[in-house]
């Protein structure tokens, strides 16, 4: 098995709103609570969940743009959670980040050779030739033109900038790439384009995604593990194929069936329909956060939080797990 | 079936693509600044004001400075076409030695309250917590003191003279530009792009140079335009008031002062200095109002 | 699927256009569409193919700089696009009704939401009381699955969650009973349990009260849960026309093929192999491509298609396709 590149541990993230200077408390959202898992080298982890469910949250914490409120992050073994920015500087070469707005994800007013030689010139002490070189290279790298260089960002279309924050992203050659959402706001014939582009380069640099997601679809081809998230918590981690065949939480069972699928013949086989809305993360339910939801709670959902238990390369978090 | 090289997929287009996209840019804000008949009519009077005051030697029929006493408040005539005032020196030479004083108040405290803002707000902005509230209660103190009074103060303990109108401008005009910047700066804090940068480990004064301050430009552009005219409105009232510009100097606000003596016997004396005012302060806002309805909806998008 | 059912909509070469600054862009370039009482018919198609020109231009609803030049949109016999603005009042809304991808911009966020949607009710029927308006939309609220309901009529609509904005959004569409309702992408802003939750009211709705329905998606996947119809759209064409299980096994235009192809599936086990893509990109609409617009992305194309605009080829009945590959020639 391959070795562990990424580690958390029971990490929580909360945000505090409206805590006004005047120190008045504020509620509190409960984004990320109390998450462990791992993510193993030259692997595709997909964090799939609903909105709210603190997926994008988590993935910031992972590469350190957000700090947590406690847990730790370990990091090729070491603990980067009390890093300070100095030191994480050079960690950071190692972990980059892709978006899913490819407009705001550009700054306009810089040139695409600036943009995707930034990370460059940040770490690395290079000749304007050099640097025409290597984001010559990266441009081609990502199927981009690289006479377009001198260009502004607006000049370009969703899938092509999606492309240049790709190419920003690997130009230091990093080991850890957070996907977050990104082919979502994309037009469906490129989205295919950029998910090979993705997998091409994972091939080809032994790169190591967390790739954020709300469509399953996608997910299910470009992931080897998925992570289910509820409402700041993780109800199932589990090989893909494994989880989409026989998911054993209620709440990734739902979510499966919701998911729209391309074929008008299986539309008629009975949906499984989730009833109700989701729980507001400020005001998180008792017991299981699942269980206002759940058809199949009984009284100790709503009293006891179930663990998350870990079975075979299973992780599960159910007081009562489907067969 | 894509194209396929080297097992990259290559995004294939054409340079047809580009070419209509090309328009986007300065030659279409400038197209639609032009269709802005208003802020057109400002932007030419504002050029003819600075031209009028970088040659304003050549220009000036009669030396402004010239006392002649035998040639005391001349009607307006073919010989002095805005007439003399008390000294019998030229009300048109004067004026047009005065536009320097006028432009260099308007630009140089505009400026300097614009650099001094835009770094305060991007500190603010960027860093939040105690910074933020320290920095935001001193601005909001100095808004809420009333300006005039203020420079007042400080033309009053530093003694008139022409730097220290700037210092007191300047101190009375950094707040709102700090609380436009910091807004902005707040909002673009949130954009991928700056979270980009984050990731990538630039540091955070670079980040403020190089990703904020650009995107800020449009903003303190058309705030810099719009804050002009308050500047020479604000050394005109305080050589109004004799603490601005100092005799025999030629400044329009204290041409409206001494004047005023004499304002039912020779109203041109006071008139010419004052409308003067209002037609570069009137063009100054048209050309700012112009400047931003061109620039802010483009930074909508 | 008896041929005697009158269609309720039918679009005959709609050509609506939009003069911008920098020329002149084709929103929607002779579609002709045709909607059959008591049918789901489905408008897929990519970000500026015309699937949303079309429905604002059956609603009347363009705005500067876009106009319709061109063709006819005949509802229930009458041709829309020559009535007057004072009848369009009555029909929009009442006899056709729409309803949007963001449900909160939709919303007036200083009026209760009950007090919209009887508003919507009182502006057609203006001799209902203000009690029966009430009654009727607390009623109404319950069809569309709002729990709660007679609270709800009170509730502004930053105390609800999207999905039930969105609920709110199709009550006030249904209010009236209209005989069309048109949801722009109803589903995107939505989870996907929400959006499995509004699919299946949609379809229960269509049977309940009768009403057809033209759903705007880019997302394939609603359309192979809900639609009966399905009209694929690209560059402001129609490019394929088809009954929904016909489209989805037979599929005859490349690129209805490419896109069913390039979309990830859980359900067949493909997994690391590598996705189908159509090459490029969607073309600026400034300049369409001469010929077939989609020639240029296009795995299939002969000389013919650069040059000349094919012609609509009847496949079958239910069945037709803009596409040199099917005309025998």
């Amino acid at each position: 098995m391959n070795d562990i590149l990424v580690k958390v541990e029971n990490i929580k993230k909360y945000f505090a709103l409206d805590s006004g200077v005047m120190g008045d408390k504020g509620e509190v959202v409960h984004a990320v609570d109390d998450v462990s898992l791992e993510i193993k080298e030259n692997e595709t982890l997909a964090l799939v969940g609903e909105s709210g469910c603190g997926k994008s949250t988590l993935g910031r914490l992972l590469i350190r743009l957000l700090d947590p409120s406690s847990g730790h992050i370990y990091y090729k073994g070491e603990d980067i959670s009390q890093y300070s920015n100095r030191k994480m500087r050079k960690t950071r070469k190692e972990m980059q980040i892709i978006f899913q707005d490819p407009f705001a994800s550009l700054n306009p007013r810089m040139r695409i050779i600036d943009i995707i030689a930034e990370p460059l010139t940040t770490h690395i002490r290079m000749s304007q030739k050099e640097k025409k070189q290597r984001v010559s290279e990266l441009m081609k790298l990502v199927g981009l033109r690289s006479e377009y260089m001198m260009r502004y960002p607006h000049m370009f279309s969703g899938g092509q900038r999606q492309r240049i924050g790709i190419a920003r992203a690997i130009a230091l050659n990093p080991k850890f790439i957070v996907c977050d959402e990104p082919v979502s706001a994309l037009d469906v014939s490129i989205q295919s384009q950029v998910i090979n582009l993705l997998q091409d380069l994972q091939e080809q640099k032994d790169l190591t995604y967390l790739f954020i997601s709300h469509d399953l679809n996608i997910v299910s081809h470009i992931s080897d593990r998925v992570c289910v998230m509820f409402l700041g918590k993780v109800m199932e981690i589990g090989d893909t194929h494994e989880v989409y065949e026989h998911p054993l939480h209620p709440y990734t069972k739902f979510l499966l069936a919701a998911s729209p699928v391309p074929d008008p013949h299986l539309r008629n086989q009975k949906k499984l329909v989730l009833k109700g809305e989701i729980p507001s993360p400020i005001h998180v339910p008792s017991g299981c956060r699942f269980h206002t939801r759940c058809p199949f709670a009984r009284e100790i959902c709503k009293e006891k939080e179930p663990p998350l238990v870990t079975r075979e390369g299973r992780s599960i978090s159910c007081h009562f797990p489907l067969e | 079936m894509s194209a396929n090289v080297n097992g990259v997929v290559t995004e294939e287009w054409t340079d047809q693509d580009y070419e209509v996209e090309m328009g986007n840019g300065w030659k279409e804000l400038g197209l639609n600044f032009v269709q802005n008949k208003m802020a057109v009519i400002g932007g030419v009077i504002i050029i003819l004001v600075i031209a009028t005051a970088l040659f304003a030697p050549f220009i000036a029929p009669y030396d402004p400075y010239k006392v002649n006493l035998k040639l005391q408040f001349q009607e307006p005539s073919a010989q002095f076409l805005l007439g003399t005032d008390m000294y019998g020196r030229d009300v048109l030479s004067r004026i047009i030695y005065g536009s320097r004083i006028s432009l260099l108040i308007g630009l140089v405290p505009t400026l300097i309250s614009m650099v001094i803002g835009a770094i305060i707000g991007m500190i603010a902005g960027y860093y939040r917590g105690k910074i933020d509230f320290i920095l935001m209660s001193i601005s909001d103190m100095v808004l809420s003191f009333p300006s005039l009074l203020l420079a007042m103060v400080v033309m009053y303990t530093l003694g008139a003279s022409l730097i220290n109108i700037f210092i007191a401008l300047s101190v009375i005009g950094w707040a709102q530009t700090s609380r436009v910047v910091r807004a902005q700066t707040m909002s673009l804090k949130n954009k991928e792009f700056v979270e980009a940068s984050r990731a990538i480990g630039v540091r955070d004064i670079v980040i403020m140079f190089r990703h904020i301050l650009p995107n800020c430009i449009s903003q303190l552009i058309v705030l810099f335009t719009l804050n002009i005219p308050s500047s020479i409105l604000s050394e005109a009232s305080l050589s109004f008031l004799g603490i601005g510009a100092q005799p025999p100097a030629s400044s329009w606000g204290l041409m409206v002062s001494n004047g005023k003596e004499y304002l039912f016997n020779a109203p041109w004396v006071t008139i010419s200095p004052g409308i003067a005012i209002l037609i570069v302060v009137l063009a100054f806002n048209f050309f700012g109002d112009g400047l931003r309805d061109v620039l802010d909806p483009h930074l909508k998008h | 699927m008896v041929d005697t059912i009158q269609p309720l909509l039918e679009i005959k070469h709609l050509k609506t256009q939009f003069f911008t600054s920098k020329g002149i862009v084709p929103g929607a370039d002779d579609v002709s569409l045709t909607i059959d009482k008591g049918k789901i018919v489905g408008v897929v198609g990519e970000s500026g193919c015309g699937k949303s020109v079309t429905a604002l231009s059956i609603m009347q609803l363009i705005s500067e700089p876009g106009k319709i030049v061109g063709g006819e949109i005949l509802f229930d016999g009458r041709d829309l696009l020559k009535s007057s603005k004072q009848q369009m009042y009555t029909i929009r809304g009442n006899e056709i009704s729409m309803i949007f991808q963001e449900p909160m911009t939709s919303l007036n966020p200083v009026y209760p939401v009950g007090k919209q949607v009887a508003e919507t009710l009182l502006i057609h029927n203006s001799h209902l009381s203000k009690e029966a308006a009430k009654k009727a939309v607390i009623n109404m609220f319950e069809l569309v699955g709002i729990p709660d309901a007679k609270r709800r009529f009170q509730v502004y609509p930053h105390q609800l969650s999207g999905g039930l904005r969105q609920r709110i959004m199709i009550a006030m569409a249904l209010i009236c009973k209209p005989k069309l309702l048109i949801a722009d992408e109803p589903t995107t802003a939505l989870d996907v349990t929400i959006e499995a939750q509004i699919l299946q009211l949609l379809k229960d709705l269509q049977e309940e009260i009768d009403t057809s329905i033209m759903i705007i998606t880019h997302n394939l996947g609603v359309v192979a849960e809900v639609c009966d119809d399905v009209y694929v759209m690209y560059a402001g064409k129609v490019v394929e026309h088809s009954d929904v299980f016909e489209l989805f096994d037979h599929p005859k235009h490349p690129y209805t093929k490419g896109l069913l192809k390039s979309m990830p599936r859980s359900d067949v086990d493909e997994q690391r192999r590598k996705l189908y893509s159509i090459k490029g990109m969607v073309p600026n609409m400034l300049r369409p491509p001469q010929g077939c617009r989609f020639h240029p992305r296009c795995s299939e194309a002969m000389d013919i298609c650069k040059k000349t605009e094919p012609t609509v080829v009847t496949i079958n009945e239910q069945h037709c396709v803009s596409c040199w590959k099917y005309n025998e020639r």
